[in-house]
């Protein structure tokens, strides 16, 4: 069950809202657990053992942690965290991964960073179980994320009770999130589906570089939509999740786009891999070595494809090259830092958008005009015509200045009058696209 | 600290109530009786009610059924008895001419009229000076209410176009987008749009292109897409046609494989061609012209 659907807002939500919100306080982790299940058990399609999986681990997790915490015990640590990278390599390798549960990377990661954290004796373990499970389990960030810093997560341990402020502050992120994801990201999907529908082959150059665009755009959108969904929703019960997207487009070089884009990701891997490995206090040999090993396992983390390694590779060359020469060079100018950062981040997710390596080369061949050769030379100014209001949406959104604007005016009754709208736009498209025989609008 | 007013969070919950409402009253007492959205959610009912041209087209029937007097007295038969056959069939020409070389030029007083798949021709292959009246997501139901601009018209709905131009031939080629509807309404808004063509255009000759077949992953995707489904439209569509001055013209003839397919290396998604692919069809419409015997 995702949260842009008519059964999340208009069933899930309420029913378990109103739960939450009546039952006393004491029994408000049993109620989120048995949320945080029942919507597993929803987003499952019919694969009840998902949530039988994660209930498992988490139990295991949570006795983990207690035994970790009597003495430092390496091999423990070693044993959990071999059983949890098995437990992970056995379903993305297994069958391609069509049989990973939903967000099992997410919460694998998060009980790591737990149990690592514990046996460093950063904090005593939890000893509430139904408060351990609750935080572990929360529905809001259970099948993308956030991933808590552990020790926020024990924080949250302590009960919450939400306000009125958090619940209003929390449902406009939510309707915020809501619209960049149905309103702006899947339709300018619609725009990135036109390159492979009329033949990478047959488009023409300026068109190649449209459809990258509006994948960057609705990629960005889409995910940073959802974990606003996300932030909203966890504020809306009280709890604050930190910030996935940090303005990533804002930023000046490749290296401070990943510490600005899905930064929860990045901070673990820095926290639990690259410090450990020595980070850059070893020599510049030795931190190339540990940025090629982050990056390595960055790229395996979003799939088992030799494209993602692409993907991750070119990056990792990237940043290397940015310590190495170019970044004090970046830090010098003030507009050629963006220009280039946003070019080599648009050249970066091709191999995400085509998994295909074929496809992959025809599909850069047109984007620098070198092979192939355009059936319609002016492709690009109908899809510019036909998209032109969303492209020039998504580029105003992907700068800093809009979240500052709406910082100002988030409380006016303006403010809740275009929410309002736009929650309702959205509703409106999530009813009428979905797969029906009395209306499919693609075609 | 400012106080936090209430109007979002009010008005969300008292439209949300409003809309689940509407959405159980339309479901339950207006569309039960009709079996329209007999699935849906009652809060995306009066969405897709919104959108769905087809779905608004059953209702207006129902309606303007409802709207009539009642008869106060015994109607009075048909005059005609029902029975009699024609002797003639009246269309039929006299005489077949022969099949005529057709040129890029014969286009020339062409309008096509169709969904994404005509947008791609349009797009890709257009063909003489042929203009195109076709929007994505056009169906039989929404096509006179459907607003398309072309490089020699404005955006305009197709009978302001048909008013203000005047065409020698037009191909219809419409009906993927509505193939999941039951076949009589598909076919009644096809006629109703054929009247509208006729009456706006009385002299030219009016093309019915079959509906392209889907590739086979496609049509295993959904009931509707598959080939039985289409070809039972397809036989429905070729029926309005009187071999005169309404024609039909069958593209799977040509374009579909062995087993009745859309080929898969014509097409990306299963229902669109590729661009070369646009171009063979626009060129085969060419080639078949000829067959056509229209000068």
């Amino acid at each position: 069950m995702q949260f842009n659907s008519i059964e999340f807002l208009f069933c899930f939500l309420p029913l378990f809202l109103a739960v939450y919100l009546i039952i006393p306080a004491r029994l408000r982790n049993a109620v989120l657990i048995l949320g945080s299940l029942s919507f597993y058990v929803l987003s499952g399609n019919g694969n009840y053992w998902w949530a039988g999986i994660l209930a498992v681990s988490t139990a295991l997790t949570y006795f983990a942690g207690l035994s970790l915490a009597k003495s430092g015990r390496g091999k423990l640590l070693a044993l959990y965290l071999s059983l949890m990278g098995l437990l992970l390599a056995f379903f993305k390798l297994y069958a391609g991964g069509i049989y990973l549960p939903a967000g099992m990377s997410f919460y694998l990661f998060q009980m790591a960073a737990y149990l690592i954290d514990v046996y460093r004796l950063k904090f005593v373990p939890e000893r509430d179980l139904l408060a351990f499970g609750a935080q572990l389990t929360f529905f809001p960030k259970l099948l993308s994320g956030p991933m808590m810093d552990p020790r926020r997560l024990q924080l949250h341990c302590r009960y919450c009770t939400p306000t009125y402020e958090d619940f209003h502050d929390g449902l406009q992120e939510l309707i915020i999130g809501l619209s960049l994801k149905v309103l702006l990201a899947n339709r300018l999907g619609g725009l990135w589906a036109q390159p492979s529908l009329i033949g990478y082959e047959h488009i023409s150059t300026p068109a190649a570089w449209l459809g990258l665009m509006a994948f960057t755009m609705q990629l960005y959108f889409d995910f940073y939509g959802y974990s606003l969904m996300a932030m909203g929703l966890g504020r809306m019960l009280g709890y604050d999740l930190p910030r996935n997207f940090d303005d990533p487009y804002a930023a000046g070089s490749v290296s401070e786009f990943y510490r600005r884009w899905h930064v929860t990701l990045g901070a673990w891997f820095r926290e639990y891999l690259y410090i450990p490995l020595g980070g850059s206090r070893k020599g510049i040999k030795r931190t190339i070595l540990n940025l090629a090993v982050v990056w390595l396992f960055t790229g395996l983390w979003h799939g088992v494809g030799g494209n993602y390694l692409l993907w991750a590779g070119f990056l990792c060359l990237l940043i290397i090259n940015e310590r190495l020469w170019l970044g004090a060079l970046l830090k010098k100018t003030h507009v050629i830092c963006h220009v280039y950062t946003v070019f080599v981040i648009l050249l970066s997710w091709i191999p995400f958008a085509i998994g295909d390596w074929n496809r992959m080369t025809v599909f850069v061949g047109r984007l620098f005009g070198f092979c192939g050769q355009a059936a319609n030379p002016r492709d690009y100014a109908i899809w510019g015509n036909d998209y032109a209001l969303l492209l020039a949406v998504g580029v105003v959104l992907a700068t800093p200045f809009p979240r500052k604007l709406w910082e100002k005016i988030r409380r006016s009754t303006l403010a809740d009058v275009m929410l309002f709208v736009l929650f309702w736009a959205a509703v409106y498209l999530i009813a009428t696209a979905a797969q029906d025989p009395f209306l499919y609008f693609q075609y | 600290m400012k106080k936090i007013p209430l109007t979002l969070v009010c008005m969300i919950v008292i439209s949300s109530v409003l809309v689940a409402c509407l959405g159980a009253y339309l479901k339950y007492e207006v569309l039960k009786p009709l079996d329209i959205f007999p699935e849906e959610n009652i809060m995306s009912v009066p969405f897709k009610l919104l959108a769905d041209h087809g779905a608004m087209y059953t209702l207006r029937a129902v309606a303007q059924e409802e709207l009539l007097p009642p008869p106060t007295e015994p109607l009075v038969p048909p005059t005609q008895a029902p029975t009699e056959p024609p002797t003639v069939p009246p269309t039929e020409p006299p005489t077949e001419p022969p099949v005529i070389e057709v040129e890029e030029s014969w286009f020339d007083d062409v309008l096509f009229i169709g969904d994404s798949r005509t947008v791609g021709m349009r797009d890709y292959a257009r063909l003489g000076n042929a203009e195109y009246f076709c929007s994505v997501g056009m169906t039989l139901f929404n096509a006179e209410n459907t607003w398309a601009g072309d490089k020699n018209f404005q955006s305009t709905t197709l009978e302001n176009l048909l008013t203000e131009r005047s065409y020698g031939k037009i191909y219809i080629i419409l009906g993927i987008n509505d193939c999941g509807y039951p076949h009589d309404t598909l076919i009644d808004s096809y006629e109703d749009l054929l009247k509208l063509v006729r009456e706006k255009q009385p002299d030219s000759v009016i093309i019915l292109q079959s509906i392209m077949a889907v590739s086979k992953s496609k049509a295993r995707s959904a009931w509707y897409f598959g080939m039985d489904n289409i070809n039972a439209i397809n036989e429905r569509i070729a029926a309005l046609a009187d071999g005169g001055m309404i024609r039909y013209v069958d593209v799977n003839e040509w374009i579909a494989n062995e087993d009745g397919y859309l080929p898969n290396d014509m097409t990306g998604d299963g229902c669109h061609l590729f661009a070369d692919g646009y171009q063979a069809w626009a060129q085969w419409i060419l080639d078949s012209a000829g067959d056509l015997r229209i000068p």
